[in-house]
């Protein structure tokens, strides 16, 4: 049992590193005004 | 092996035949076919005692053979045991193999162990509440009298139905000491916990499941406890160092005050272009002044100008303050943050339209400070929550198991449930 969660350690750092790299943040699921959604960019020329 | 012992007799009471599995060692068997108590010590085949119970079907036939901890054995008797209160009920198998001796199978709520006698002096006494044991220590679980309620089988010691003997039972699971005393003689045993799907495989039965938490039932996570908390705290290490290393450097990349003036409230307004030079969050912190019992909404666009791209998300600032019945009160704030996630590499600016609520003459500032690669802390600490979910659960339900365990027992000390025995 200890290898299973050991490897299940090991995926959320991983995901933990990935989320950072990434610009994720977990915190604004729970914000509504902090929540940003990507959309067509009607000022690009 | 055993089948070399049977001999064959013919009952003294109906005439049946009645077969001596361990010849030789068994002193009292019971006639399978009426029940009949007889004296096996030797060969006048004396009747103990007459029929007064009926043959009952039991989970391991008499004669069963199985393999358990890599030995044959053979099932030859067959006792039903109740506490004296009527509570308790168990039954034990007189298992036999000609060169390792006897062992007992012991089922209770359809749990399983395997005992053997202890045969060495050890200095206990029926009264003891803990018991040393080959370094180990046992706490008492049950002190009663157990009595004889059926016999079946064969055995090497003179029993019968009525038979009482004092007992108590010392546990360290998966591990139980029990010591039974009659008139004659103390005996202790030691018996450990079977899984009944070991019984079913070693003697090709099928069995009930099991019911409640036996007194030596290892406890779930057994063994593995510890380690599972060694590697949490590992990985919170491991974690605290990925979330510092992975962030990046936080760094403001533009800071512009907007004047919201009664006359252009509607009018959107742009900071200068800043470049982001891989993919990151940006946070957006916003505050105004004055935000006196007033309110704006801020409507963000983070518009790329290289691609596509665009972000959009809200802010709303709003403050208010008064004094009722003597005490003052404010709600809200003049500054909060928003985050863009996951923004793209590039030029961008950042697009505001403001909707004010009241604008006085003066109008009314918003300042905004645009920050990348923020560090979201909320990202460690839901790594953390994950992390240390498992093993909390595991501490938390071997507690409870604990607590059940010893709901049975009267000589529960409060202690129990505590980490002491991985």
């Amino acid at each position: 049992m200890t290898k299973y969660y050991a490897a299940y350690c090991i995926a959320l750092v991983s995901l933990l590193g990935y989320a950072n790299a990434q610009g994720y943040i977990f915190g604004n699921i729970f914000d509504s005004q902090s929540s940003s959604h990507q959309s067509a960019n009607h000022y690009h020329k | 092996m055993a089948g070399k012992q049977v001999k064959t007799f013919n009952c003294p009471a109906c005439g049946g035949v009645v077969s001596l599995l361990a010849a030789g060692h068994s002193v009292t068997a019971i006639c399978t076919h009426c029940s009949t108590l007889i004296d096996t010590a030797n060969e006048n085949y004396r009747i103990i005692l007459k029929n007064r119970q009926s043959v009952r079907e039991t989970d391991i036939p008499m004669g069963a053979k199985g393999v358990l901890g890599g030995i044959k054995w053979e099932a030859i008797g067959y006792v039903e045991k109740k506490d004296i209160s009527g509570e308790y009920f168990w039954e034990e198998y007189l298992l036999f193999n000609p060169y390792y001796g006897f062992r007992f199978l012991v089922q209770g709520d359809d749990h399983w162990s395997l005992a053997r006698i202890i045969k060495r002096d050890v200095p206990v006494t029926l009264f003891d509440n803990t018991i040393i044991f080959d370094g180990q220590q046992f706490d008492v679980f049950y002190r009663s009298t157990a009595t004889v309620d059926y016999v079946k089988g064969e055995f090497y010691w003179r029993i019968r139905k009525g038979d009482q003997d004092k007992y108590a039972d010392y546990i360290a699971p998966p591990r139980m000491l029990s010591m039974e005393m009659n008139q004659q003689e103390i005996t202790l045993s030691m018996s450990e916990y079977l899984l009944p799907e070991e019984i079913e495989q070693a003697f090709g039965v099928s069995l009930p499941p099991r019911r409640g938490i036996a007194p030596n039932q290892p406890p779930p996570f057994s063994g593995v406890r510890h380690k599972i908390w060694a590697v949490a705290v590992c990985t919170l290490l491991v974690a605290f160092v990925v979330h510092l290393g992975s962030s990046g450097r936080q760094e403001v990349v533009n800071t512009t005050i907007f004047h919201v003036m009664p006359d252009n409230s509607s009018k959107s307004f742009s900071t200068g272009v800043f470049f982001l030079p891989k993919r990151t969050n940006v946070e957006v912190h916003g505050s105004a002044t004055p935000l006196q019992n007033n309110w704006v909404d801020l409507d963000l666009t983070l518009v790329s100008d290289t691609s596509n791209n665009a972000y959009e998300a809200s802010q709303s600032l709003e403050y208010y303050y008064g004094q009722e019945d003597g005490e003052y009160w404010s709600e809200g704030n003049t500054e909060r943050e928003t985050y863009f996630e996951s923004v793209e590499p590039g030029n961008y600016r950042l697009v505001v339209e403001p909707a004010p609520g009241q604008l006085g003459p003066d109008g009314m500032n918003v300042m905004l400070a645009v920050t990348r690669n923020v560090r979201a802390w909320s990202n460690f600490w839901a790594a953390v929550l994950l992390i240390f979910a498992f093993p909390v659960y595991t501490s938390l339900y071997r507690r409870y198991f604990e607590y059940k365990r010893w709901e049975n027992s009267d000589y529960a000390p409060n202690s129990k449930g505590n980490d002491s025995d991985d």
